[in-house]
């Protein structure tokens, strides 16, 4: 599906970079940064902003406006995660125990209800599947990306990409009802 | 990171739906809600950071500018406040950090290839040359002893001077100093006298060659530079020069004047047949 572009760009001169710049910033910063918290980077605002750094220099070369410079976002914040999974593959896990980001412990209510209001524990949801369903519901969900974009992107055909997506649609429902049965 | 809150996207819940008949989960509900809740989280956007904000569009000084976008025309008229800053691009150009680590990537694949390459080219050489890999292997030391000798002054293979053939080149102080001290058995011998009776001549430190021989006393000649600092004794001939040992015949050979030794102590025989009584 097309975004509706931004109005700013529209106006615009369409060969300045910095206004399409601002544009897909203003368009697609909080998908780029909930995509990247949906798949657990360590510090989603910071690779945020190394993404659309990234992008600028390929601007003059881009093609396809704003629906061009979605799909180049996205390429490259999936390729940002995949060295942040490399990345954290090779270092140890050293981070020092904090009391409050013990996964261990019963969140109290004040912290169920407003951590799900603001979409805190929304991550939570993707923790157990696959990674392949993890992906294609990042992709697909949170970054509001058509089929066809998501298999470019994954690197895979279009019929295996609504395959996964109806596989992961149907894991998230077991672990729904399974999670629903024992609370 | 402060974040700003984007206007949420309207057609969420028809997303969400499709999604859900694609993969015949119409009906579900609870799922509905909890990709509602995924949804959600694209509805930050984060502040930009200095160095993006100086790539946004604008003017010369931080604004804010109310930016509404086409979708929040069209769903609510509440526009998103967004903070951008003009600032010259070429200051604040980032580099492409993805890029440069693949570029980098790509330069020690290549120059591990080149090293590759030219080590299966000098195998190859050597398994084709004289001799095959062992050959190759004493060429190669061969080489570099004549590489270290020729770069090592004082050693037996020092560079000279090249002459002509037949001529003698002219000798150090040196070695004409140490020429008369190292010859033993040679009484006193004297630089100013190089040619001296017929008994000295076995006693010459340097014994005449058919190259040097018309040169003259001029000093001693070495054929082989560095190696003649210290002459050597020449042996002593066993049989005089005059008579040839293969061409005596002993018929015709005298008895010599030489007296023979006789033995002086008489020594006493065995009785032939010792029944015999003694005479």
């Amino acid at each position: 599906m097309l975004e509706p572009l931004a109005e700013e760009y529209v106006q615009a001169d369409h060969d300045d970079p910095a206004l399409l710049f601002t544009a897909a910033y203003n368009a697609f910063s909080g998908p780029v940064l909930g995509y990247l918290k949906a798949r657990g980077v360590d510090d989603p605002e910071a690779v945020t902003q190394d993404v659309f750094l990234a992008l600028f220099p390929k601007l003059d070369t881009l093609h396809g406006g704003l629906q061009g410079a979605k799909t180049l976002l996205f390429t490259i914040a999936h390729a940002r995660l995949v060295d942040h999974y490399r990345k954290r593959e090779r270092t140890p896990d050293s981070t020092p125990y904090e009391p409050d980001f013990d996964a261990r412990r019963s969140p109290s209510a004040e912290e169920q209800a407003f951590g799900g209001a603001s979409g805190l524990g929304v991550t939570a949801l993707l923790e157990d599947l696959a990674e392949d369903y993890r992906e294609v519901l990042a992709l697909r969900v949170v970054a509001d990306l058509s089929v066809e974009e998501t298999a470019d992107i994954m690197g895979k055909s279009q019929g295996a990409v609504k395959q996964l997506q109806r596989r992961a649609l149907g894991a998230l429902k077991k672990r729904a009802l399974l999670r629903n049965g024992t609370s | 990171m402060s974040e700003n809150t984007a206007p949420r996207r309207g057609n969420d819940q028809q997303v969400i739906d499709s999604l859900l008949a694609d993969a015949g989960l119409e009906d579900n509900s609870g799922l509905r809600t909890e990709l509602l809740e995924l949804r959600s989280l694209a509805d930050t956007a984060p502040v930009p950071s200095d160095a993006v904000r100086a790539l946004m569009a604008g003017g010369g000084a931080a604004e804010t500018r109310q930016i509404p976008t086409a979708e929040g025309l069209s769903a609510s008229a509440a526009p998103t406040a967004v903070l951008t800053v003009a600032a010259p691009a070429d200051e604040m150009a980032p580099a492409d950090e993805l890029a440069a680590r693949r570029r980098k990537k790509r330069r020690a694949a290549i120059a591990g290839l080149a090293v590759a390459v030219s080590l299966a080219g000098g195998a190859t050489a050597a398994a084709a040359s004289e001799g095959g890999i062992p050959g190759a292997f004493e060429h190669l030391g061969a080489a570099i002893g004549s590489v270290v000798s020729q770069l090592t002054p004082g050693s037996g293979n020092a560079p000279q001077p090249t002459v002509p053939t037949g001529t003698t080149p002219e000798q150090g102080p040196v070695r004409q100093e140490s020429e008369p001290a190292v010859v033993p058995g040679q009484a006193s011998p004297s630089p100013a006298a190089p040619s001296g009776p017929a008994g000295t001549v076995h006693t010459d430190p340097h014994p005449a060659t058919p190259g040097n021989q018309s040169q003259g006393p001029k000093g001693p000649s070495h054929s082989e530079p560095g190696k003649g600092v210290l002459p050597t004794a020449p042996s002593l001939p066993v049989t005089p020069p005059e008579i040839d040992p293969s061409k005596l015949d002993p018929s015709k050979l005298e008895p010599s004047d030489l007296p023979v030794p006789v033995p002086t102590q008489l020594i006493p025989t065995l009785p032939s047949d010792p029944k015999a009584p003694a005479k």
